[in-house]
């Protein structure tokens, strides 16, 4: 510990107030608004709230409901593939943002300006993206793509039907995460290719390698711990993501079988529950944070053997 | 033998001319591929733009192309008269400035004060409090909503100023992390000499440690303003009674798409956007910093 202190005994006791007068909001904060209500989700996902008595009863029926929805209904298997597509979806362009940040990280001509316009949808709320994005697709409301596709020749009766196609719908969804993810990773990785020590680049440059060789030899072997961060976030990505959900689609269309929506993702499908039944979105989360748990380690583990073979 | 490496060489440059000319080709590809890629995130913004200076009825009949009579009446009912549940955008306005505000201020302060703690003083319980804010990090949090909101119910902070500051306010997170291992590498020295002098800790800690971090603060604090600016999904939950511009938007969506009044939408939209267009001008070298150059230079 360079440079820490290590109070003297006249000093002692004046400092540990002051460090614990430092500390008590954000403990109590943290203890509050992550371990308390963490913990406090584990015995709601055992609860019933009986609406008629007003009383909360003991039950395991949250957890019995999981595993009956999950073999009978199709909404929680929809839902899990969905997460399964925009994990993946989210990969593919984590692999196709190093690449072309590689060209970004060689001065590809107009960098400044892509750079600035590439960060527009961090910079923007993603109300708003999803919005112009929306517009973009509806033929309702006279957006680029159906009215261009109209200009070409297509009937009005032909054109895609974006939002009630099942799968167009899903892969609005994923369209939209390549659209505005593609930008601000091409930023970042191309950021940490920066700092990749010069004279590797200058021997490169002297050695005459191929763009092809530098890249895939050089580049992404020196900036893999980065890439695996990103890899790991998919993951995440996979569990997490129903904003994009939330805001496009609200989950739309409905499953034949009306059980939930043929564009939820597992977040999605938790947080829609809260408002009608928050036990059992409870019960769901934790089911789901079960199953996370042990990818997200093991996919930790994976990317650590692969880094220690790259000789991180 | 001379011949023979007169020519290797000779072949050899010829191969490097060639290669460099392929990639050059490829150079200029990935330029046009890159261009419309960016045309593609500013497009949307300009047929917004566009179509929020026609009335409805021209707009239906001409959604793609310039207005041949434009009208800012769409601006003027947004500003106006548009409510949602009795809120105007001025009011919406006024609740992103307050919230933003008022939790970038909170958090900020708490991460700073528990970053520099617990980089620079030690005491029992101080490498597992470390321990425990990096584990809890990595797992993604799916199932705390419901308890969450409960808390909130119960405690009747939903929908609340102060409800929001605790719920949001949180130290630890990426910011913490940078300003922890910050101040862990500033020499002691400095403050040593204070204390000598009779400078409190607190003292110490405002006067001496915040200016040094100070550009790495500031930068958190632009993103922090911005992200809770933009933030949507907390304040739809727990503040929706006090709409901020990105929830009361998504409430004119809805209000646009049943009254079907595009135009006017598309009006209060340009309007939410230039705040934040401007802000991004101003502080475009800090908000980039912090993710895309590599980090924040001290």
């Amino acid at each position: 510990m360079s440079g820490s202190f290590t109070p003297k005994t006249k000093w002692r006791k004046k400092q540990l107030v002051f460090v614990w007068l430092m500390l008590a909001i954000p403990i109590l904060q943290f203890l509050v608004f992550f371990v308390y209500v963490n913990i406090d989700s584990f015995i709601i996902a055992f609860q019933n709230f009986d609406y008629t008595n007003q009383v909360t009863e003991w039950t395991t029926d949250n957890f019995r409901f999981f595993f009956a929805d999950l073999t009978q209904k199709e909404a929680i298997k929809t839902a899990m593939f969905n997460s399964l597509l925009v994990g993946l979806n989210d990969a593919v362009l984590v692999i196709v943002s190093a690449m072309l940040a590689y060209f970004f990280f060689k001065k590809v001509p107009g960098r400044n300006i892509f750079r600035i316009i590439f960060f527009l949808p961090s910079i923007i709320s993603i109300v708003i993206y999803t919005m112009v994005f929306k517009y973009m697709f509806s033929a309702d409301m006279h957006g680029l793509i159906p009215e261009t596709l109209m200009a070409f020749g297509v009937p009005e009766g032909d054109l895609p039907l974006w939002f009630s196609d099942p799968w167009l719908a899903r892969s609005l969804i994923l369209i939209y995460c390549l659209w505005v993810g593609t930008g601000y990773n091409i930023l970042i990785l191309g950021g940490s290719m920066a700092n990749i020590p010069s004279d590797v680049m200058e021997y490169s440059k002297l050695e005459g390698v191929s763009m092809f060789r530098e890249l895939f030899q050089i580049v992404i072997p020196m900036i893999w711990p980065t890439i695996s961060v990103a890899f790991i976030g998919s993951i995440s990505v996979s569990f997490t993501l129903f904003m994009q959900v939330n805001l496009i689609t609200g989950g739309l269309p409905h499953l034949i079988d009306g059980s939930g929506g043929a564009t939820a993702t597992i977040s999605f499908l938790v947080n829609s529950m809260i408002g009608s039944n928050r036990e059992r979105a409870a019960a769901y989360g934790l089911c789901f944070t079960a199953i996370s748990i042990p990818i997200i380690l093991i996919a930790r583990k994976i990317m650590d053997v692969v880094n220690k073979k790259l000789g991180f | 033998m001379k011949f023979f490496e007169d020519f290797r060489f000779k072949r050899s440059l010829r191969d490097k001319v060639a290669q460099s000319k392929n990639e050059k080709a490829v150079m200029i590809v990935i330029c046009v591929l890159m261009s419309l890629y960016a045309l593609s995130l500013v497009v949307p913004f300009f047929f917004l733009v566009i179509n929020s200076f026609k009335d409805d009825l021209e707009w239906l009949n001409n959604p793609l192309g310039f207005s041949t009579k434009p009208t800012i009446d769409t601006y003027i009912f947004v500003f106006e008269e548009l409510r949602i549940n009795g809120v105007g955008l001025g009011e919406m306005f006024l609740n992103s400035v307050l919230l933003s505000a008022g939790l970038t201020v909170f958090s900020m302060a708490l991460t700073t004060a528990a970053a520099y703690v617990l980089a620079k003083y030690q005491f029992k319980g101080n490498k597992l409090i470390y321990s425990i804010v990096l584990i809890s990090s990595m797992f993604p949090t799916i199932a705390a909503l419901p308890a969450t909101y409960r808390f909130m119910q119960q405690t009747h902070l939903l929908n609340t100023y102060i409800g929001m500051l605790l719920l949001q306010g949180g130290a630890f997170g990426g910011a913490f992390l940078y300003l922890h291992a910050y101040f862990k590498q500033i020499p002691w020295d400095y403050a040593e000499s204070a204390m000598i002098d009779g400078a409190s800790d607190f003292k110490i800690f405002v006067r001496i440690m915040i200016p040094l971090a100070k550009n790495g603060i500031i930068t958190f604090t632009i993103t922090r303003f911005l992200g809770f600016w933009n933030d949507y999904w907390y304040p739809s939950l727990f503040y929706n009674e006090h709409p901020t511009l990105a929830v009361g938007l998504s409430l004119i969506n809805e209000w646009a798409f049943h009254q079907l009044r595009y135009t006017e939408m598309f009006a209060a939209m340009v309007i939410t956007i230039i705040p934040v267009l401007v802000f991004y001008a101003i502080f475009q070298k800090q908000l980039l910093s912090n993710t895309v150059d590599g980090g924040i230079k001290s």
